[in-house]
C-alpha cells in the first residue's frame, strides 16, 4: 500500500486507507486526513469536525462490538455474538444513510466531509444513544461476572508497563496495563479537545482488564456522541462542511457543476494534484485497534515521496509470541481475541 | 503537538556534538551519524525518558550516496513528547535495536523485507511479508509498481485453446512473480522449524487464527 501511495495524489489515496482496518474505516480515514491536512495546512470547518468525531466514535463502538462478538465467540459465548451484531446493524444503518456504504466508506475528504448530514440523522443517533446503554447492561450481565468468563480471562496474558514501552503497544492493549496513552487527549484532532470524556485505564493488564477497558470505552464514546449531537443541533443548517477556500481542497459536486471557479479548481486538482510543500509530518489517530500513524515525507509536488503507515495492530501482535510461552492453547485464543488484530492493518 | 521541547534539545546538543536538529511546528527531527546511533538512542531511552517505541521505517533516496535513511519515532510517556530520529544507513546496514526495544525486531524485519537493509545483531533477519526466496525488495524506488514481469501466466483461453496470433484478448502474458505452492510450503517449513521446538502442537492447532499468526512471525 505504501508503494501505491507513492504514485497517487493525496486525495486519490484516501479510499485505500479505509480498507486497511476495514472494521472501523472512518477512524483510518480520519488519521490520514489529519496527517495530510497538517502537511498542507488546511483548516477544517467546525461542522465537519463534529461530524467526523461522531462518525469516528460510532465506528469505534462498531469495532468494539465486533471484538466483543468474535472474542466471546472464540471463547464459547455464542449469544453475545448475535446480540453484538444486532447493534452493529443499527450503527451501520446510520452510517449508510450518511455515507452510502456500510463498511468501507470514503466519507471524509481533505478539508471536511463528503456529504452533509442527511435529514433526520441526529434523531436516529439520539434514539440510538437512548437505547444502547441498556444493551451494554445486557452484555455486562452476560459476561462480566460470569464464572466461565472470569476463569478464562483473569490473569491470562498479563502485560506489564515496561512491556508496553518495549513492544510499542498502543490502544486498549496499553491502556489495560495502566499506561494512559490516548492520542485523543495528547494530540487532539477533530473536535476531541472540545468534548469531555474520560479514558479508562486498567490496573493488572490481563485479558479481563482489556475487556473492561473496551466496554468502558463504548460508554465514553456514547458520551462524546451525545455532546457532539447537542453541538450540531445548535449549528445553523447551512454551515460549511468542507473548507472550499483552501487551494488544495476539491469543492463539492453541486458547486463544481454550478460555479465556474469551483469547476476550474476541481479540474486543476483532479488532473494535476495538490502542490504539497516539502517537509515531513507524522500524525496519528486513535484507532480502536491502537495508534494508526501516518508519516508523510514529501519533496514538494503532489505525490508523497514516502508514506509510512504505522499500524497499531502489527505492533500489538508482536507481544503475542512472548505471552503464550508456556501457556495453553485455550489461553492463546483468549489472548489473540483480546489483542484484537485485523490482518488488513497488520499487512497493509 | 507535543514534540521535544527546547530545553531537552539544548541538553542533548551539549552531549552529542554532531547532531543536526530541525524543529518547526510540524515536528522535531534529529539526525545522527550511524556510528553514534545506538548510543544516542540508548541515551534518549534511559536518560531522557523516550521509552515508548512508536515506529521504525526506511526511506529510499536513490541519488544519495548512502541510499537508505532510517527513521525512528519515539515517545516520552512522562512528558508526552515525540521525536523523530533519522540516520543514514552507510553501507546498507544499520545496527539492530533488539536489545533496546523488543518490537524493533519486527520493524527491522519488515524493513529488510521491503528495502533490503540488513541489520547487525538481528537474530532472525528473514523475509516477513514476502515468501522465502523472493529475490527483490518491493519498496525500493527502482521496483515498478506492478512488479517485474517474469513469469509466464497464460490466461484460461490460451490454456484451453492455445495461443493465437493476434492474441485472443488484451492480455499480457508475462506477469510478476506469484507465490507457488512450493514457495509457500518452503516458507512455512522454514518458519515453523525455528519455533517448532517451543510449540510442538503447531501442526494440529484447530484455531485458524492462531495458526496463521504463528506462521507469519
Amino acid at each position: 500500500m505504501e508503494k501505491i501511495a507513492e504514485n497517487l495524489y493525496y486525495f486519490q489515496f484516501l479510499p485505500y486507507t479505509d480498507r486497511m482496518d476495514y472494521i472501523s474505516a472512518i477512524c483510518n480515514e480520519l488519521s490520514y486526513v489529519t496527517a495530510v491536512e497538517k502537511l498542507l495546512n488546511v483548516e477544517v470547518p467546525e461542522k465537519a469536525r463534529y461530524i467526523r468525531t461522531i462518525f469516528a466514535e460510532l465506528q469505534r463502538i462498531n469495532s468494539h462490538l465486533l471484538w466483543l462478538g468474535t472474542g466471546a465467540l472464540d471463547l464459547g459465548a455464542l449469544t453475545v455474538f448475535l446480540y453484538a451484531f444486532r447493534e452493529r446493524e443499527k450503527i451501520m444503518d446510520i452510517i449508510e444513510g450518511n455515507a452510502g456504504f456500510r463498511l468501507t466508506t470514503a466519507f471524509l475528504r481533505i478539508g471536511g466531509v463528503h456529504y452533509d448530514l442527511a435529514e433526520g440523522t441526529l434523531d436516529v443517533i439520539k434514539a440510538f444513544i437512548r437505547d444502547f446503554p441498556n444493551r451494554l447492561k445486557e452484555y455486562h450481565q452476560l459476561l462480566t461476572r460470569n464464572r466461565i468468563w472470569l476463569r478464562r480471562t483473569k490473569d491470562i496474558g498479563v502485560i506489564s508497563k515496561e512491556d508496553v514501552f518495549n513492544y510499542g503497544l498502543t490502544g486498549p492493549v496499553a491502556r489495560g496495563s495502566g499506561v494512559a496513552y490516548d492520542i485523543r487527549k495528547i494530540e487532539p484532532y477533530a473536535a476531541y479537545d472540545e468534548v469531555d470524556f474520560d479514558v479508562p485505564v486498567g490496573e493488572v493488564g490481563d485479558v479481563y482488564d482489556r475487556y473492561l477497558v473496551r466496554m468502558e470505552e463504548m460508554v465514553q464514546s456514547l458520551r462524546i456522541i451525545e455532546q457532539c449531537v447537542a453541538k450540531l443541533e445548535k449549528m445553523p443548517k447551512s454551515a460549511p462542511y468542507l473548507n472550499k477556500d483552501h487551494p488544495a481542497v476539491i469543492p463539492p459536486k453541486e458547486d463544481v457543476f454550478m460555479a465556474l471557479e469551483d469547476m476550474v479548481k476541481s479540474f486543476r486538482l483532479v488532473v494535476h494534484g495538490e502542490n504539497a510543500p516539502p517537509g515531513e509530518v507524522y500524525s496519528s489517530g486513535e484507532n480502536p485497534r491502537g495508534e494508526l500513524g501516518f508519516y508523510i515525507f514529501s519533496m514538494g509536488g503532489s505525490k508523497p515521496y514516502r508514506l509510512r503507515i504505522r499500524s497499531g495492530a502489527l505492533y500489538n501482535l508482536s507481544i503475542f509470541p512472548k505471552l503464550i510461552e508456556g501457556g495453553t492453547i485455550a489461553d492463546a485464543i483468549a489472548l489473540l481475541g483480546s489483542i484484537d488484530p485485523v490482518v488488513g492493518e497488520t499487512d497493509r | 503537538m507535543p514534540w521535544m521541547n527546547l530545553a531537552t534539545r539544548e541538553r542533548i546538543k551539549t552531549v552529542f556534538k554532531d547532531l543536526h536538529i530541525q524543529a518547526d511546528e510540524k515536528g522535531v527531527r534529529l539526525e545522527v551519524p550511524k556510528s553514534k546511533l545506538l548510543d544516542f538512542l540508548k541515551h534518549l531511552k534511559e536518560r531522557e525518558g523516550y521509552r515508548h517505541f512508536i515506529d521504525f521505517t526506511c526511506i529510499d533516496f536513490p541519488e544519495h550516496p548512502h541510499r537508505f535513511q532510517g527513521v525512528y519515532i519515539l515517545y516520552n510517556p512522562d512528558e508526552k513528547e515525540r521525536v523523530i530520529v533519522k540516520t543514514w544507513a552507510e553501507g546498507g546496514n544499520l545496527p539492530s535495536l533488539e536489545k533496546l526495544w523488543a518490537c524493533a525486531r519486527w520493524a527491522e524485519r519488515e524493513a529488510y523485507d521491503m528495502f533490503g537493509v540488513t541489520f547487525e545483531g538481528h537474530e532472525n533477519l528473514r523475509r516477513m511479508f514476502m515468501w522465502e526466496g523472493y529475490p527483490y525488495f518491493p519498496l525500493r524506488k527502482d521496483f515498478p509498481l506492478g512488479g517485474i514481469p517474469e513469469v509466464e501466466l497464460p490466461s484460461l483461453t490460451e490454456v484451453l485453446e492455445g495461443r493465437t496470433e493476434p492474441p485472443s484478448h488484451d492480455y499480457e502474458v508475462m506477469h510478476t512473480k506469484v507465490a507457488t505452492l512450493e514457495d509457500l510450503e518452503r516458507t512455512e517449513k522454514a518458519r515453523l522449524k525455528k519455533k517448532g521446538s517451543a510449540c510442538p502442537q503447531l501442526g494440529t492447532l484447530t484455531s485458524r487464527y492462531t495458526r496463521n499468526y504463528m506462521v507469519s512471525f
